[in-house]
């Protein structure tokens, strides 16, 4: 069932994984200020939120022809890529930054980029109704959609838990 | 005279979205309903696709901008 909802949109996940990643390289590029803004997490169900909040911003690209999802998918990716310049030039090494945050991220930015597919998908219903059977475009595209979300909510809850209790460990 | 209406019908995409813009400069609250929900409506209303599933789509598109623009209405006003 994944398998083919992946091979179906690997197309809308690589463009959303892109727009994540140059926003990252351009936050990284252009630090500037160390502003200290961060939100200091008050339980699974308070980063759960703000992670959620975060996602469906992106899903909002749906009903904006995919501004939306290009937009926040950049925005969060240049404020991971700051988060990480600034932890590089306060002297933390390197490794201590993935223990950081690679146990969470590897369930947050897979949300992310999932949220970017979502939000990506109407222009993607839009251009296969032009070459295929809209009914089974329309269809398809409502089941990836569900299952999308299903597996966004699967892996912000997993993600809030490990930042909440896991990552705090090597702090 | 088909290639015209193409061709109109190209150069109206970039336009509707600029129209949508300066409402949107003038009316925040219309941001939403201005510019994708006007641009749903002009696909609804000429794009070439004339199936029942994508006018579906676009009128959906359409409806929740609206109601964008209304909610943020209430909010501002």
């Amino acid at each position: 069932m994944f398998s083919g909802l992946l091979d179906r949109n690997r197309w809308l996940l690589l463009v959303s994984f892109c727009f994540f990643s140059v926003g990252m390289l351009l936050g990284a590029w252009g630090i500037e200020s160390s502003g200290n803004d961060r939100i200091e997490p008050e339980g699974v169900g308070h980063l759960f939120r703000n992670n959620l909040f975060s996602c469906l911003l992106i899903v909002s690209g749906f009903i904006t022809f995919g501004w939306m999802a290009f937009l926040y998918l950049f925005l969060n990716g240049f404020v991971l890529g700051t988060s990480i310049a600034e932890q590089l030039a306060t002297g933390m090494e390197p490794f201590r930054i993935v223990l950081l945050l690679a146990p969470h991220g590897i369930f947050e930015i897979p949300a992310l980029i999932m949220s970017g597919a979502v939000g990506l998908k109407s222009l993607d219903i839009l251009f296969r109704a032009m070459v295929r059977p809209a009914r089974d475009v329309f269809v398809c595209g409502i089941k990836d959609i569900s299952l999308f979300l299903m597996a966004i909510v699967v892996f912000l809850v997993a993600a809030a838990w490990i930042e909440t209790y896991i990552t705090p460990l090597f702090k | 005279m088909i290639a015209l209406k193409q061709l109109l019908y190209i150069l109206g995409i970039p336009a509707v979205l600029v129209v949508g813009l300066i409402i949107g400069h003038f009316y925040p609250f219309l941001y939403p309903a201005g510019t994708f929900g006007l641009f749903a409506l002009y696909l609804l209303v000429f794009s070439p696709l004339r199936n029942k599933w994508v006018r579906l789509l676009l009128l959906f598109i359409l409806i929740v901008n609206l109601a964008a623009s209304a909610l943020l209405y209430m909010e501002l006003g």
